[in-house]
């Protein structure tokens, strides 16, 4: 008797499906057949289960995968349901997508995420057809992923919650602006997308059914934060800005001279200083109100650091 | 030994993060909460701070679903370490998961498969069992699942297969009523001769739920309903036998605002008390 054999047989007949007789000795020549492995008493007792009742597992699998992928990548879910439509003449059944998908890239893992890899990957690699159709949808499920990733990651020592109220800025002078730090959250991700899905994705959630016609090829640099009451959001921005921050090491306190700098080279030189200033606070408070960093008092010399205050 | 030595917290409920915000909102009268540990174990954000909060005004159980304690896989050191920090931070006072296996070949089957009764899984979870006590140090219980299926009965019925483990690696059993009931519908047997037939002193925790028939009839343990009138009955004669022991509604999908959930506890509440008071009279006798 070997325990290994029969729960490797019961995965293998749940996850594959594969078509089993009604009639009991058939099945007991078709799993010996397909379980060398199994004694002729494990054979035997496995025969017995009629497949229907293993078929009540493969459904509430597939049918859990199914809700999973609905529910953390609702965009990406109702586009791939549109472009499924044009390349097969079809209803999409995200139930045998899901089954699909987990017989070419099993799930190995209890982790979550690794699901969503699986489906970043499978609509890249896999789907040819559906990816010439709508070429950003591997890139929209992985910003998906990206979002269900900040929404849940583990607080780091210093939450944008913790950090100056980016209102506060409105009231200082550039000096004392510029006498502040900013951090890089440990949560905050960075990603360079080929097309604008993140305009695409705020009408999309606006009210849960807001598809679009067409989705440019427009690169987009986009980092996605978690604002001061601890929500996913995610931004475009500037490429420099972009460049700058997303090599950034996360929670380490920089000064905000710097990111001035960056924003400084990254505008029209026929801006006057004013205006360069006024462009730098909205920015920074943009970047703070999202999350993508957050704001501090300049550490003194010889001080402890705020940060985990 | 009664409830296994654990405290007897009344009836809970499943705390569920569509919940929330009503909860800390509201915060409605339930004696204790569970957690699906690994809904909760490494997060952040605003579901982090909400958790925080109503740890702070309510006992929180914790319950997990990857153990996988019957495969052959290696045990995942890893996540028994992670549970275990998640364990002391929420200071539950046990933990338990189910007699089952949802991994195996390395490949997750996100459900709760059941295992074959035989002597050689006996010996394989037993061992397995002290690995995870020894890890997680606190007591931990066993949930019985509910089976759509008999992977192999020859060598004992699945009530010697329950009885055996927890006897052999002192380990208390979360006794899920409704799993009882309807696993006795699957195969016909009588659900409460099943449980006098359990090692019942062990029982820590008791999990009540119900579920809607899906359309064809079929029944499907779905967590998706008020636990309905024969699982109550069933509850009612289980109080009978082993006395007052922490309670818990699952109610997973469909799922009814706060309120609604407060009364499926008042209901078990009520049941306990009752027990309670006709137990102290025994004692007193």
């Amino acid at each position: 008797m070997s325990l290994s054999s029969v729960l490797s047989a019961m995965r293998q007949i749940i996850l594959d499906a594969p078509a089993l007789s009604a009639d009991q000795s058939e099945r007991l020549a078709a799993f010996k057949n397909l379980f060398p492995e199994l004694t002729s008493e494990e054979a035997e007792d496995l025969s017995k289960v009629p497949p229907a009742k293993f078929g009540i597992y493969t459904t509430s699998i597939f049918a859990g995968e199914r809700n999973l992928l609905q529910n953390n990548f609702p965009m990406t879910v109702a586009l791939l349901k549109e472009a499924w439509k044009r390349c097969f003449g079809e209803e999409l059944s995200l139930f045998k997508f899901a089954k699909e998908m987990h017989r070419v890239k099993p799930w190995t893992s209890t982790a979550s995420t690794l699901l969503g890899r699986n489906f970043v990957e499978y609509l890249r690699d896999y789907l040819p057809q559906v990816l010439q159709d709508s070429p950003f949808l591997a890139e929209l499920a992985e910003l998906e992923l990206f979002i269900r990733k900040v929404r849940k990651q583990r607080n780091g020592a210093f939450e944008a919650c913790n950090g100056l109220a980016p209102e506060n800025l409105a009231e200082m002078t550039v000096e004392m602006v510029m006498e502040l730090e900013f951090i890089v959250p440990k949560c905050a991700l960075f990603k360079q997308l080929g097309y604008d899905l993140i305009s695409i994705r705020h009408e999309f959630m606006k009210d849960g059914s807001a598809l679009p016609d067409h989705v440019p090829a427009t690169p987009t640099a986009a980092a996605v934060g978690r604002n001061r009451e601890g929500h996913p959001r995610c931004i475009a921005l500037s490429q420099e800005i972009y460049s700058y921050l997303s090599v950034r090491e996360k929670e380490k306190q920089q000064p905000i001279e710097e990111l001035a700098e960056v924003y400084v080279g990254s505008q029209p030189p026929s801006l006057s200083e004013e205006e360069l200033f006024s462009g730098f606070i909205a920015e920074v408070v943009r970047l703070a109100h999202n999350g993508v960093i957050a704001l501090l008092e300049k550490k003194e010399v010889g001080q402890p650091s705020s940060h985990g205050s | 030994m009664k409830n296994f030595n654990l405290p007897v917290l009344g009836a809970g409920a499943g705390l569920r993060h569509e919940h929330l915000d009503e909860i800390v909102q509201k915060w409605p009268a339930f004696k204790w909460f569970e957690v699906i540990a690994e809904d909760w174990m490494g997060i952040g954000g605003a579901i982090k701070s909400s958790f925080d909060r109503i740890r702070e005004r309510y006992q929180i159980i914790s319950h997990g679903v990857c153990l996988s304690i019957g495969s052959t896989d290696p045990l995942n050191i890893g996540y028994l370490k992670n549970l275990r920090k998640f364990l002391d931070e929420i200071k539950t006072p046990w933990t338990s998961d189910h007699l089952c296996f949802t991994m195996v070949d390395h490949t997750n089957l996100v459900d709760l498969i059941p295992l074959p009764f035989t002597s050689e899984a006996v010996k394989h979870i037993v061992e397995r069992i002290k690995v995870v006590q020894n890890e997680l140090e606190r007591p931990f219980l066993l949930e019985n699942v509910t089976r759509y299926i008999t992977v192999s009965d020859r060598e004992m019925p699945e009530s010697e297969f329950i009885s055996r483990i927890l006897e052999e690696a002192d380990c208390g059993l979360l006794l899920d009523v409704t799993n009882v009931h309807l696993n006795s519908k699957f195969h016909e047997y009588d659900a409460f001769e099943f449980i006098k037939s359990l090692p019942y002193r062990r029982v820590g925790q008791i999990h009540l739920a119900g579920w809607i028939p899906e359309e064809n009839g079929e029944i499907i343990d779905s967590h998706d309903a008020p636990v309905p009138p024969e699982v109550w009955a069933l509850f009612e004669r289980t109080l009978e036998l082993i006395g007052p022991t922490s309670v818990l509604i699952e109610w997973d999908s469909h799922l009814p605002d706060v309120e609604r959930l407060l009364q499926e506890t008042h209901i078990a509440n009520r049941l306990l008390s009752k027990y309670s008071e006709s137990q102290s009279s025994l004692e007193a006798a």
